[in-house]
């Protein structure tokens, strides 16, 4: 203890020394090496592509285009046009990029003695970031009307927003996570490296057999598969789980898509069972719809499939809704122990 | 009322829906508080567009033709009507009028012409001369997740339409068309710039602009 004392008064008197000899008068050719804390980052601007322009603080109304070498500080308002971005830099350890249509605004940039804090507001539009953290920590945050995007140690993060429509997206392409914040709902998410997360405020793996985009289609054209996925996220066909959570869904596939569909979840890598839980299942039913609804030609010895860890997220409307005409759905059936399985 | 009277009522109806030229889209009634004609580009689209609840046709003009060109050298509607029509980005039967609400289908038509989206069999073989084009284009616009979601019918407003133009830009860029060409659009005042269009080429997939 005493040591370490020692140490650190000689340091201490060490580094006044160098203050004192740095105030001196400096020679002209040599440049400041020193930054004070809590001083004031400007952002440097690296790259400008297209129209880009610029409203310095207090000076509403007043656009002016940016170029390369600008030194923006703290309170500049950025918009973009089309086929237009511009990338400018914090210090040396953090680079935005302002994309294409957008409106942001440098809320903060300072550093203190402990973090390098920066505070983005993008009003709409896309900004994309990297941060790497140096010797000191950095608190880095892009807010926006839909959501906010907390840094948590990452770099390569991306949040994209709209206005009117509270669409959002809140992506993670390097490593680290990030975390987003629907303001909307208050509901928090983590976003993972190589994951986004929209206004729905669910993740989807990234997995590219499930990554499809199934349009609302008459029933008569998908099979019971398609029906149930389509039910999912708003005719998305998009679900997530939680890692490491255990989920139950219950659907309904025909023999062949019940044999792509764990075909699928193997080759995934994602542990499943098939189980025959003994529940019954309604043959006849059409729900009003006079035909053409997953349950049409169901003979009593088709399976379902379950896993154990599916792809779905608790809660989801493939859950509640199982069906395009929406509402929960409870099966009965007139032949007693029939098999059905779900995805679990 | 009897069964015949009440066919005649639904089918007076359908005529009417089909025959009536404005559709089911509203008007601004009020005008804006500031004349977006004397606005320059970046102005009419961060300072006015995006603030619009509903999006008006000769806004929507306006901004297609920044969204082709970089920027907007027309003055006026019929300057930019003109314009779109020459290029095939806009159908003059439509008979669509400046202050009347936009709708997503045109939007979409708009776009798929400047992103040179030739769009599935429907859309060439139907959507090409006219039936169902604006919905044909809409539906391609969905399944390229340009649009979330909407009817073609339904009017859009000002941060939906930015939203829909910063993804066609993405796709532009993605696609070449910012580099690609631009079509050549014939003078009629100069004969010499009508040439004699080539025989179609043989590959699969061809983009074209029509």
């Amino acid at each position: 203890m005493f040591h370490k004392l020692v140490r650190l008064t000689v340091f201490t008197l060490l580094l006044g020394s160098a203050e004192t000899v740095l105030a001196q008068p400096a020679p002209a050719t040599a440049p400041a090496t020193t930054q004070p804390d809590d001083a004031a980052l400007p952002a440097v601007v690296q790259q400008v592509q297209g129209k880009v322009f610029y409203e310095a603080p207090g000076q509403a109304g007043t656009w002016q285009p940016v170029k390369v070498g600008d030194r923006l500080m703290p309170g500049t308002r950025i918009r973009t046009m089309f086929r237009s971005s511009v990338i400018f830099t914090l210090s040396d350890t953090t680079v935005v990029k302002v994309d294409k249509v957008t409106v942001m605004r440098i809320n903060d940039a300072r550093r203190t003695a402990e973090a390098e804090r920066v505070r983005i507001g993008l009003e709409y539009g896309e900004v994309r970031a990297g941060v790497a953290e140096r010797e000191i920590r950095s608190d880095f945050t892009i807010d926006s009307p839909n959501a906010t995007l907390a840094r948590r140690g990452t770099h390569d993060f991306g949040i994209y927003s709209e206005r009117m429509t509270r669409r959002f997206t809140v992506s993670l392409a390097g490593d680290g996570l990030v975390q987003a914040l629907n303001h909307l709902s208050n509901q928090y998410r983590t976003v993972y490296a190589r994951q986004q997360v929209t206004e729905a405020m669910v993740r989807w793996i990234n997995q590219a057999k499930f990554d499809w985009f199934v349009s609302i289609q008459p029933t008569e054209g998908m099979t019971s598969l398609e029906q149930s996925v389509a039910a999912n996220q708003g005719g998305s066909g998009r679900g997530v789980l939680d890692p490491g959570a255990s989920i139950q869904i219950n659907t309904v596939v025909d023999g062949n898509a019940g044999l792509n569909l764990q075909t699928a979840l193997e080759d995934a890598g994602l542990p499943f069972e098939m189980t025959v839980p003994g529940r019954l299942f309604n043959q006849a039913g059409s729900f009003g719809l006079g035909g053409a609804t997953p349950l049409d030609g169901l003979v009593k010895d088709q399976p379902l499939l379950r896993g154990r860890r599916g792809f779905f997220a608790p809660r989801n409307r493939l859950v509640t809704r199982l069906h395009p005409d929406g509402g929960a759905r409870s099966f009965r059936s007139r032949h007693i122990g029939q098999p059905r399985v779900g995805l679990r | 009322m009897t069964y015949g009277k009440r066919q005649i009522v639904h089918t007076g109806m359908c005529l009417a829906a089909v025959l009536c030229p404005f559709g089911c889209a509203g008007t601004r009634t009020t005008p804006p508080a500031v004349d977006y004609n004397t606005l320059d580009d970046a102005a009419f689209l961060h300072d006015h567009l995006v603030n619009q609840p509903l999006v008006t046709v000769d806004e929507a003009y306006k901004v297609a033709l920044i969204l082709a060109d970089g920027e907007d050298t027309t003055e006026s509607f019929t300057e930019r009507e003109s314009a779109l029509d020459r290029r095939g980005i806009i159908r003059p039967a439509w008979n669509l009028q400046p202050d009347q609400h936009v709708d997503k289908g045109t939007v979409a038509f708009m776009v798929c012409r400047i992103c040179r989206m030739s769009g599935g069999i429907n859309r060439i073989m139907l959507g090409s001369w006219g039936l169902g084009d604006r919905r044909y284009a809409l539906r391609e616009l969905k399944f390229r997740r340009i649009i979330e979601s909407g009817a073609d019918y339904t009017p859009i407003s000002g941060g939906e339409l930015v939203g829909i133009l910063h993804r066609a830009d993405s796709y532009m860029a993605l696609s070449g068309v910012h580099d690609a060409e631009p079509v050549a659009v014939p003078d009629a005042n100069d004969p010499s710039t009508f040439k004699t269009p080539a025989a179609p080429s043989q590959g699969a997939g061809g983009r074209s602009s029509r």
